[in-house]
């Protein structure tokens, strides 16, 4: 559960009070400038804000840093050549996803345990993803690379998800296909889930509710 | 006409400049940060060798002491950056700067040591099959290193800050291992060197950044399909192939002087025809 009280933050958030329950899937809409990535931004630990408390399954997680708040939150970009990374191969993104939260050893990443788990997961995307743990993902497409990094963001068993208008930087097919494997996944492995968007179709289809954002407030 | 005990040389210390190349490369490239401490660091790492070996020890202890020196260089660069938010490049050279009087310190208030006289690494064999063997150890470490959790969490920090921090990685304290690592390899560069030409001088390390830049641009172009850090040395071995050439082939009136007109010409020009991908 994430419990937010009396959140400021950089004068965007004014005394912001937010609760979200347990494999709640929320979304937050709300005018350019409105504070919704800051939000995200604060949860996640980019921010530390003037005043206020986050909390997560009751714990005090307001001056964690977001190295250390990773293990709890993973975040979804609007834009996937932030939620990944193009010089590196699909393998390797899913390795450092697949490391988030645990101590990063010294031991050779790659292994035939892994390479199942994320042939396993590549597949329900469909896109013949699962076959190219070689290939960088610079070579991938705008929409490919936004798949790998929802799926790398449910490859670990972190309690808040962040999806940041994840479709706002691909077509209308590709959109619509990230949509219905971010959903189906969610509801499947039942995460708490906030998620910002403009989009009216996914604002009438997705959700458990709609939080509006305006000038800071709820 | 380069004669074939000067080709052979030149390989030497390609070779030997080929870890100051990994150096440059580990910072400039993993974690994408453009240190000038490495300048500074190469006489760190030299000068903590001869003093090392002066007083009797064995030289390889020298090497490791050398790359403490230089690594401890890296480090103070990165707390510069990192805890007290000195810019990238003037952490560097403000550290690099103040390195001269530490060297100095080390060796004694006396600008240059000789080591002539006394039993350094390339005393126990060929110096070629010496440099070789420190190469492929050192090349195998960072091979290695590089893909473990760690290393990728370390790769990671320079390719994408926001995505490694979102990922769990600790990127300040990567940066700092990065710069150390880095700086703790200039410093075997500076003692290797300095064991194989017999001589330590405070003012040797100026330049010691463009020649392991030039080292990684040459070897980024030569062999751009190999192992980074394997082409990084082939770039090293190049680069003073095409120096020895160009001083000993009197080949357009070029003297030693030029040494340092002849590696920018030769920077600029590969990297005008370096193809971005």
């Amino acid at each position: 559960m994430l419990k937010i009280k009396n959140l400021n933050v950089k004068n965007v958030l004014t005394d912001l009070n937010l609760t979200v329950n347990r494999d709640e899937f929320v979304l937050v809409v709300g005018d350019n400038g409105a504070g919704k990535t800051t939000l995200f931004n604060a949860i996640s630990g980019n921010i530390k804000p003037k005043n206020g408390n986050i909390l997560i399954d009751d714990r005090d997680v307001t001056d964690m840093p977001p190295y250390e708040r990773a293990v709890v939150v993973a975040n979804v970009f609007q834009d996937p050549k932030i939620g990944t990374i193009g010089s590196m191969t699909i393998r390797e993104n899913l390795n450092m996803a697949y490391m988030r939260g645990k101590k990063r050893a010294l031991s050779i990443c790659n292994s035939a345990e892994r390479d199942k788990l994320y042939r396993e997961k590549l597949r329900t995307l469909g896109m013949g993803l699962e076959n190219r743990l070689d290939d960088c993902v610079g070579n991938l497409s705008g929409g490919q690379r936004q798949a790998l990094s929802i799926i790398m963001s449910l490859i670990t068993d972190s309690k808040i998800l962040l999806l940041d208008e994840i479709t706002a930087a691909l077509d209308t097919k590709a959109a619509d296909r990230i949509i219905e494997i971010m959903d189906e996944n969610i509801r499947q492995q039942k995460k708490t889930c906030l998620m910002i968007t403009h989009n009216a179709k996914q604002i009438d289809k997705l959700g458990d509710r709609v939080l509006v954002l305006k000038n800071g407030h709820l | 006409m380069l004669t074939f005990p000067e080709l052979t040389a030149a390989v030497e210390i390609g070779l030997i400049y080929g870890i100051l190349a990994i150096g440059i490369y580990l910072t400039f490239r993993t974690i994408n940060f453009p240190d000038l401490t490495c300048d500074g660091s190469f006489i760190t790492g030299a000068a903590v060798s001869a003093v090392i070996i002066k007083c009797g020890y064995n030289p390889y202890l020298a090497l490791l002491a050398a790359a403490l020196g230089g690594g401890l260089g890296g480090l103070f660069t990165g707390i510069l950056n990192v805890y007290m938010k000195i810019e990238d490049l003037l952490s560097g050279i403000l550290v690099s700067f103040m390195l001269y009087s530490v060297n100095l310190r080390i060796m004694g208030t006396s600008p240059n040591l000789t080591l002539t006289d006394e039993t350094t690494i390339f005393s126990y064999g060929n110096p070629l099959l010496i440099a070789c063997i420190i190469i492929v150890v050192l090349v195998a470490f960072w091979a290695y290193l590089l893909n473990t959790d760690f290393g990728l969490g370390l790769r990671s920090t320079g390719q994408n800050r926001q995505f490694a921090a979102a990922s769990g990685v600790n990127v300040n304290s990567m940066r700092i291992f990065g710069l150390a690592a880095s700086n703790a390899m200039v410093g075997i560069c500076g003692a290797t060197f300095t064991q194989y030409q017999g001589f330590c001088d405070v003012s040797q390390g100026m330049g010691s950044l463009v020649i392991g830049l030039a080292s990684v641009i040459i070897g980024e172009k030569l062999l751009n399909r190999f192992n980074s850090f394997v082409a990084c040395i082939a770039g090293s071995v190049a680069y003073r192939i095409f120096i020895a050439f160009a001083i000993h082939s009197d080949i357009f009136g070029l003297k030693t002087q030029d040494l340092n007109l002849v590696t920018g010409l030769l920077i600029i020009f590969i990297m005008k025809r370096k193809k971005t991908c």
